[in-house]
């Protein structure tokens, strides 16, 4: 019984503590008219994970930060998943296809992820971003994107 | 006579072995095999939350803290393109940061203290990095614009209530996201 009790205690205790830790890779791509590309989710903990995708257009202010909207019209994105279960110590890969109607197109693939649940007080949800510049041309994308915005900084 | 076939063999003996020297230096020479190695590193983003949830602990009617900070690594390895990342947290609706059934706690009454810093209520809407809902993202968390290639930075996030009024009872419910961008 007392060993019952001091497992059932060990386990309230580290419940709660169990560190959200995800990784996404790359963290930025440029592309031409047409994109194509992938990113990876890793979950570096120890327990699986439930990953949501949801896409934003954004914009920048002349430190770089982005400011968020709903994606925009002219954007055409085709994400193959839009959320998956990932193991511990395991990588998910998501494939996207992206079309901008009208260039410079900036948009970030928000990955949320959480761990656990709660009843009562907050739960931690860890969000990453891939970030994506579309220009007619590939090369300088990201440098033309942010030069456009008045970007001051690298 | 006897003398004269010892030293024959002898002689036999070390001719031999000097041969046998020259064969197996003549081993040492091979074929060279060339192996090619690839190694690609992808830029990546890491972002650690501790813990992964936290409770409140009431200090009166109106007013109540966590029961503990929640420690947020941002860690990078960045390709030459960027070097700039910011971290921030939010919560999805400004009416109500945390519900508890028919009672909502407001962004407002919602405070956060990064690293011991003075609490401001989580109602901002000037700070946009992620997908967060205007109204209902707390002050930044960290703000790296020029970062070296590699690097990680830790922050603390000591979340409190504070109403005007005081909380109706329930049990409230809500989440934080934490959430990270390099541009």
């Amino acid at each position: 019984m007392k060993r019952i009790l001091s497992l059932l205690l060990l386990q309230f205790l580290f419940f709660g503590l169990a560190v959200s830790a995800q990784t996404v890779s790359p963290i930025i791509v440029e592309c031409g008219k047409k994109c194509r590309g992938e990113f990876s989710i890793t979950n570096n903990g120890l327990t699986p994970l439930a990953v949501s995708v949801e896409a934003r257009s954004f914009s920048l202010d002349i430190l770089g930060r982005a400011t968020n909207r709903p994606l925009d019209p002219t954007v055409d994105l085709r994400l193959e998943e839009g959320s998956a279960r990932i193991s511990p110590k395991s990588t998910h890969t998501f494939a996207y296809q992206l079309k901008c109607g009208t260039p410079p197109c900036s948009v970030a693939l928000l990955s949320s992820m959480v761990v656990g649940h709660t009843a009562e007080g907050i739960l931690v949800r860890v969000q990453l971003a891939h970030t994506v510049y579309v220009c007619e041309k590939q090369k300088d994308c990201r440098k033309k994107v942010r030069a456009a915005a008045g970007v001051t900084v690298n | 006579m006897k003398a004269f076939k010892k030293v024959t063999f002898l002689f036999a003996a070390l001719t031999l072995s000097l041969f046998s020297a020259a064969q197996s230096q003549a081993q040492t020479y091979s074929n060279t095999a060339a192996v090619s190695m690839t190694f690609t590193v992808n830029s990546s983003l890491t972002v650690s939350a501790s813990p992964s949830d936290i409770a409140f602990l009431a200090t009166d009617s109106s007013h109540a803290t966590a029961n503990g900070p929640i420690d947020v690594i941002t860690s990078w390895n960045f390709a030459v393109i960027s070097k700039n990342v910011f971290t921030v947290a939010y919560f999805e609706s400004p009416a109500a940061a945390l519900t508890g059934g028919t009672y909502n706690i407001p962004a407002s009454d919602v405070f956060a203290s990064i690293n011991g810093g003075t609490a401001t209520a989580c109602n901002r809407a000037d700070v946009n990095v992620a997908a967060g809902t205007p109204g209902a993202i707390c002050q930044e968390i960290f703000a790296g614009i020029g970062m070296a290639a590699q690097g990680a930075h830790e922050d603390q996030i000591l979340l409190s209530l504070t109403s005007l009024t005081p909380f109706p009872v329930a049990n409230y419910a809500g989440t934080i996201t934490i959430s990270a961008q390099a541009t």
